[in-house]
């Protein structure tokens, strides 16, 4: 039983590691903090399974402790934040034109309430509204409306981010 | 058909709308090009911010070796943190101890007893002084000051 446990641990985490880790990327730009995220994660679910119960929907499960995690590490590090965001720019190895452009698109994110750039995230993510409806709570029904307005909100956000910088 | 709604028109984009649906929308379209012209705008929209999310993926992530939990690495722990001092206080009375029992008196304990006034006027050879010691072994000897 252990091992049949174990074996399923080991699928999931292998088959969801790359998805889990660029969605907490996008709310946590430092790789390192990312990686103990989807650690973090990850021992969630083994602990959850050693104990015998079961995750009906593994990918949404993921997706929503992941979520939940990003935003937690979020309000710890929000000062910290405001600060990396005006210099995010010296922050990853990447070369410098792709940084200023993933600047922009995190800056912009922030600017947005925690629910509404998970809901962009997952979107962006290509989740169908049902994963999405189970993932952030928002009902089934208006998935379509609160997205709608989160998308036109958030190229807003980049839009004046483009004006203010070039 | 009336004008369709945003939502509608995010559900379209996204795939969302059941069959007649989306024969309702493309008929729609036929006769309304406003509505066309919304639908257009809100794909760039939807194109475009999928697109700006993107490229925020790390495109090579490297997956490490799961390390799995072991059940008590957390308490083991706390009980060497809390166990590594109480032994060093443990060793340090150890070596206290021992080391009373080859105990030599290094200094004087003064003890003063003065049963009657003293004259400060008169110089202290004048005074009736006795100075009394006991040594380690409790015998007694008398000093008189002169």
């Amino acid at each position: 039983l252990i091992k049949t446990h174990l074996d399923l641990f080991e699928k999931i985490y292998y088959d969801n590691y790359k998805l889990i880790f660029n969605v907490v990327k996008k709310m946590v730009p430092n790789d390192e903090d990312a990686a103990d995220i989807v650690q973090d994660v990850f021992i969630n679910l083994y602990q959850k399974l050693e104990k015998g119960s079961t995750v009906e929907y593994p990918r949404s499960w993921l997706y929503k402790v992941t979520v939940n995690k990003c935003i937690d590490f979020g309000k710890k590090h929000q000062r910290h934040e405001k600060i990396e965001s005006a210099s995010a720019l010296k922050y990853d190895e990447a070369p410098i034109e792709i940084n200023e452009k993933q600047a922009v698109v995190r800056l912009a994110l922030s600017r947005l309430k925690n629910s509404e750039s998970v809901l962009a995230i997952l979107y962006g993510e290509g989740l169908s509204y049902k994963e999405i409806s189970e993932i952030t709570g928002i009902k089934f029904a208006s998935v379509g409306k609160t997205l709608s307005r989160t998308l036109i909100k958030l190229e807003n956000e980049l839009r004046k981010l483009h004006y203010e910088m070039y | 058909m009336k004008c369709i709604d945003e939502a509608l028109l995010q559900k379209y984009i996204d795939g969302e709308c059941s069959g007649k649906e989306n024969s309702d929308i493309e008929n729609h379209f036929s006769n309304c090009p406003e509505c066309k012209f919304r639908y257009a705008e809100k794909l760039k929209i939807s194109m475009e911010m999928k697109q700006a999310l993107s490229s925020l993926n790390s495109g090579n992530v490297v997956i490490p070796k799961f390390k799995i939990p072991t059940k008590h690495s957390g308490k083991t722990r706390k009980l060497f943190i809390i166990s590594l001092p109480a032994a060093c206080i443990m060793l340090f009375a150890l070596f206290l101890s021992k080391n009373k029992t080859e105990f030599t008196q290094e200094e004087l304990i003064v003890v003063e007893s003065i049963p009657w006034e003293i004259d400060a006027n008169l110089p202290a050879s004048e005074q009736d002084f006795v100075i009394e010691v006991f040594d380690e072994k409790g015998s007694r000897s008398e000093y008189i000051l002169e």
